[in-house]
């Protein structure tokens, strides 16, 4: 009986290729498992543990390159922080936001008053949301990634196994590479419990039911003003608290942090600078914040409905089972990889901000690319000097490249190059000319360096600077370029001109 | 200095803009593989971890299937060449069916509902 289900000579062979292109490594070769009916396991090329912006996009390059792919995420969404709970919510509520705020102050004497509806705002935010996410399932299917729904922990070094969010027995998926992709979470502060009611995060920022009277924020980077910017043109008044003397992090230019604080504080928003945070004093109808000088000093304290902390981000790896493989991470939890991803063990790669370098959602996207490629092809590509920065405020503000003071520490000479938005005729007649363009640019090949805008569009912008930077382009080839007329672009251009030349409308 | 000179000395400064196509991407042909600090790696080292466990792996696990078996002669069967599966090593041999897997076969499974 058995004879006739089961020949005894197979002409099919027992060993076979993992998949059936070239895929680099140096083990191509497996054993195949023959019961599959007893065993739940499951074998891909390639499972990646995170469906956020770096684990989808590795995920769907893996299976355009043909690679067999899963995905395993626990949210029960995709898209990971950065479309559920970061980027793309708090676009919708900057956006909307902005909206709210022009027609309330600028359109005052012409139209009238607008009422907010708050719970429409949050409508309209889930909906984009809910949309972007189904985008990415739809993208797993139309790319045959396989989507595990679950808390992927490794338990051995080809070996994942999958705890069900939504319950029933664990899943065992076996892969040949690894790339976790398991993203961060905001990093809390001491003495201050998360409640995300009266203590909150981003995660909490973007989904407040009602406009708090006073919000404190404990941090001046890029979310907290962000945040800060959407409460306050809701009505909230809101002082930003930063150790630091300047906002915007480390990134942002000098010159371009005083505007952007300059500007912020004409919306209304109150800084901080220089000054820590001591303690916090939770209570049913509040939050005590007490501060004191950076270098010490006399303690004041803030009066808050709502604390945000936004003080940075931590890699995420809860549950991963890192220690189960001895896979190292650093002392600010960084899993450590070399420079192909690869961790010590090589098949199982890291990339986005679960790992080394800024924890920005295209930086991690890049990574994804070149994580799927060097597994492919043994070569990817990612130019850590041309990634871009984009802070959503209004304005806006993006940079690309080095800081007039990081040149400055380098020892080049340089040059740098100016143009106000206030001389561009596309801002003056859209009445929103608040910022400039600032080239930095070596001084003997005029090799440009560093691009620093804080206006509008700014984020948009950017994108001629980080292609300028990716191709070594210099302030000369941008200045001879033909920009639109009339356009916020020629701004860009006109910073161009004034950092080899000079401007023409300044 | 006449206009056509001028004209001429003018083409001959022409500016050469830095933006060059640089043709289309390929992949380099040599690479150098053995792990290096990632770019943005603030300590610019990589732990000694990196280096033992590749060293263990070329020794007795799967980094050293590539080198051990490149430097062997060809694993393709000749024309007219047969040999039995039991000729291989013993991991290659056919799973031992258990009496359970016997009646799974034999029932289409119907047998793990039973």
């Amino acid at each position: 009986m058995l004879k006739n289900i089961i020949p005894r000579a197979s002409s099919r062979p027992i060993l076979r290729p993992l998949t059936s292109s070239s895929t680099y490594s140096p083990s191509a070769y497996y054993l195949v498992p023959r019961r599959g009916f007893a065993s739940e396991t499951q074998e891909h090329d390639v499972v990646v543990i995170g469906g956020g912006p770096g684990g989808y996009v590795a995920a769907i390059k893996a299976a355009q390159l043909g690679l067999k792919t899963a995905c395993v995420e626990k949210r029960g969404a995709l898209g990971g922080t950065c479309l559920n709970v970061g980027c793309i919510p708090s676009k919708s509520l900057l956006n909307n936001s902005h909206l709210y705020h022009q027609v309330l102050h600028d359109t005052k004497n012409r139209v009238g008053d607008v009422k907010l509806n708050l719970g429409q705002m949050m409508k309209a935010k889930d909906t984009s949301v809910g949309g972007l996410t189904k985008g990415i399932e739809f993208l797993f299917k139309k790319n045959g990634v396989d989507y595990v729904k679950g808390t992927g922990t490794l338990t051995g070094e080809n070996e994942i196994k999958v705890n069900p969010i939504e319950g029933g027995e664990p899943q065992t998926l076996r892969a040949k590479n690894i790339i976790i992709a398991t993203g961060s979470e905001a990093t809390p502060f001491p003495g201050l419990t998360i409640d995300e009611q009266r203590v909150i995060t981003s995660t909490g920022a973007i989904a407040m039911q009602e406009v708090p009277k006073k919000m404190v924020v404990i941090g001046g980077g890029i979310i907290g003003l962000e945040m800060g910017s959407v409460w306050s043109r809701l009505g909230s008044e809101v002082t930003v608290v930063e150790y630091l003397g300047a906002i915007g992090g480390p990134g942002m230019d000098a010159d371009m942090a005083k505007l952007m604080q300059k500007t912020l504080q004409k919306q209304g928003i109150k800084f901080k600078l220089n000054t820590k945070v001591v303690s916090g004093d939770v209570q049913s109808n509040g939050v005590g914040v007490n501060i004191e000088a950076a270098k010490g000093g006399k303690e004041e304290t803030l009066d808050a409905d709502v604390v945000l902390v936004a003080i940075g981000r931590r890699p995420y790896t809860e549950g991963l089972g890192l220690e189960n493989l001895g896979i190292e991470t650093d002392e600010r939890g960084r899993i450590v990889i070399d420079q192909e991803y690869r961790t010590k063990i090589p098949h199982i790669r890291a990339i986005g901000d679960v790992t080394f370098g800024a924890m920005l959602a295209h930086k991690a996207e890049e990574e994804g690319i070149a994580a799927v490629e060097y597994i492919k092809n043994g070569y990817g590509h990612v130019n850590y000097g041309a990634i871009p920065s984009v802070m959503y405020t209004h304005p806006e503000a993006a940079w690309v490249g080095q800081t007039e003071k990081e040149v400055k520490d380098s020892g080049k000479e340089y040059r740098v190059g100016t143009f106000p938005f206030s001389a561009n005729s596309r801002a003056k007649t859209n009445l929103d000319s608040e910022g400039m363009v600032k080239f930095i640019a070596d001084k003997e090949t005029d090799r440009i360096l560093g691009i620093h805008i804080v206006g509008p569009n700014a984020g948009e912008m950017i994108a001629e600077g980080v292609l300028a930077i990716e191709y070594g382009a210099s302030s000369e080839d941008i200045g001879r370029t033909s920009h639109a007329h009339p356009t916020l672009s020629e701004a860009f251009k006109e910073a161009a001109m004034a950092t080899y030349s000079k401007a023409i409308h300044a | 200095m006449t206009a056509a000179s001028s004209a001429l000395r003018a083409a001959a400064h022409a500016r050469t803009p830095m933006i060059q196509f640089i043709g289309k991407r390929a992949i380099p042909t040599n690479i150098d593989h053995s792990p290096k600090p990632h770019p943005q790696s603030p300590t610019g080292s990589l732990p000694s971890s990196f280096a033992e466990y590749r060293k263990a792996a070329q020794s007795h696990g799967p980094l050293g299937v590539k080198s051990a078996g490149s430097s062997r002669p060809s694993i393709e069967v000749q024309a007219g060449e047969y040999f039995d599966r039991n000729e291989l090593p013993k991991r290659f041999w056919r799973m031992t069916l258990s009496k359970e897997d016997m009646e799974l076969i034999e029932s289409g499974g119907a047998a793990a509902w039973a």
